[in-house]
């Protein structure tokens, strides 16, 4: 079964701003899918669609095989998202936040300490997260993120703004989170980090899906006499910056 | 024995602790309880007791000031909660979760108790110390704070609904809206003190009915509980009606999350 299906999805904002373009997205069960693009591509707009926070103005969406729209709290009772920009209630410790998430996922409270060990953020349990270097708040957010055990997690840029200790620590995390079975969609800028993790990837511009596959199969695309050997920047930039065809029936 | 809730309990109960959370660790929002119920408590009754010492008068400003503050709590706490994590930058990992707006609403209602019971304790006590007030007919003036919490979760409703239609700028829609039908419901004097336009749209209000109810207890006005019935239901259905309408348009409109 696919954990996520997007088919034919589009989105336009109020004010004309058209964020999603007939977007096709299919991640298998248990893989890791990243999702890259320029900013303003369309990342979170479509991770919004896919987690329900906002609907498509056409196509459909599946998440663990249900609509999303027809079946809004029962997909979000089985998927988390963790976003590399949160900011976090002041004055409250990593536990009691995360007791607060336990309560709103029905996640048993075991659950709190769990998640707590599994982060290394035990020792931490009982301080401000408002007051934790970006690095632990990611760690808590990671935490926040696997309260419900679940079945797909999506990263939206969950590395950004982190130094290289603390994003390789988030790698090791999402590596194995994905190790336990759990589909993970992994919106990044950092390119080693998609190739490191990801075994295929969406590259998005504009709205749209420019190009799908592997690392590999996407270096595929733009090798040239010249250019035997491309890095996966190389192939970003080349894809997503070739001029977008006009679709007349728009 | 640990007790099993319900999903759609815990998700309640996640809110009235989260609320508990931030008025703790916060001197401020204990002002809320304290100070702010205070002022007006003593400012309107020094006021009074200035002029009169009857005490129906005194009473209707004890009965009113509180049954103001339970419309007040039983509105703001659900809108307190949903702001505080839109402001922080938090709101999408709330509404990423299986939760109902209108367990945010019932959330507040369960803080609104605790803090009412903290300021109605004052009032009573200083109301007796200060101005000699002892209350009459106790059945009918807790039916008559009832009726005046049942007012606020409508007020919680629709500001829900505001909430997150206008995300930040919501709140200055959701303080002027119990303002403003103070004034129309006569808190602490009869509508008739309006043009009758006025007074025809007030007894539209639910929360006229309410301070009626109240007043009543006191001999100084006519409540009617079926009035009272009559003006809350449709209200109250307006209001679902509304808030569903307004967070199926923030989810279109892609409200429900802080876009970069």
């Amino acid at each position: 079964m696919n954990a996520v299906a997007a088919r034919q999805v589009s989105k336009t904002f109020p004010g004309g701003q058209k964020a999603l373009a007939r977007v096709d997205l299919v991640i298998p069960e248990g893989a890791i899918h990243g999702l890259l693009g320029p900013n303003g591509a369309g990342k979170t707009t479509l991770i919004a669609t896919l987690v329900g926070l906002t609907v498509p103005d056409e196509g459909t969406v599946e998440v663990c095989g249900l609509d999303v729209q027809r079946n809004l709290h029962r997909v979000q009772g089985m998927i988390n998202m963790v976003r590399g920009f949160s900011g976090v209630l002041e004055k409250v410790t990593a536990r009691e936040l995360l007791i607060y998430y336990a309560h709103l996922y029905n996640a048993p409270l075991s659950r709190v300490d769990e998640v707590l060990h599994t982060t290394g953020l035990w020792e931490r349990r009982d301080r401000e997260v408002a007051h934790f270097s970006s690095g632990w708040r990611q760690r808590f957010f990671i935490a926040k993120g696997l309260i419900n055990r679940p079945r797909v997690l999506f990263l939206d840029e969950p590395t950004v703004g982190l130094d290289v200790d603390a994003a390789l620590a988030v790698r090791d995390m999402i590596r194995a989170i994905n190790a336990d079975g759990c589909t993970i969609l992994l919106t990044t800028h950092y390119m080693r980090e998609a190739e490191d993790l990801c075994a295929n990837i969406s590259l998005i511009a504009e709205g749209r899906i420019v190009a799908e596959g592997s690392p590999e199969a996407l270096k595929t695309l733009v090798r040239t006499p010249e250019r035997m050997d491309p890095t996966l920047e190389e192939v970003f930039l080349t894809l997503t910056r070739k001029p977008l065809e006009v679709d007349d029936e728009d | 024995m640990r007790i099993e809730l319900a999903a759609p309990c815990r998700r309640i109960y996640a809110h009235a602790y989260h609320i508990t959370l931030s008025l703790k660790r916060d001197a401020f929002r204990l002002l809320d309880v304290t100070l702010w119920p205070l002022v007006l408590f003593l400012s309107m009754g020094l006021f009074c007791q200035s002029f009169t010492k009857d005490p129906k008068v005194i009473g209707v400003v004890v009965l009113g000031a509180l049954g103001w503050r339970i419309i007040y709590h039983f509105q703001m706490e659900a809108v307190q909660l949903y702001m505080d994590n839109y402001w922080m930058g938090m709101i999408e990992h709330v509404m990423i979760s299986p939760v109902k707006w209108w367990e945010f609403v019932l959330g507040g209602a369960i803080s609104a108790v605790g803090k009412i019971l903290v300021i109605a304790l004052t009032f009573l006590v200083l109301g007796r110390v200060l101005f000699g007030f002892t209350a009459h007919g106790v059945g009918a003036t807790f039916l008559a704070f009832l009726a005046c919490a049942a007012c606020g979760l409508v007020l919680a409703v629709f500001s829900m609904g505001v909430a997150f239609l206008k995300r930040g700028d919501a709140f200055a829609f959701i303080f002027a809206f119990p303002d403003v039908i103070a004034v129309l419901s006569g808190v602490f004097y009869p509508i008739t003190v309006f043009p009758r336009p006025v007074q025809a749209f007030a007894q539209l209000l639910p929360t006229t009915h309410a301070f009626n109810l109240l007043k009543g207890t006191l001999g100084t006005a006519t409540g009617s509980f079926p009035a009272f019935l009559l003006t809350l239901v449709p209200w109250l259905l307006a209001g679902i009606l509304f808030t569903q309408w307004a967070l199926a348009k923030a989810r279109r409109e892609g409200k429900l999350v802080k876009m970069k």
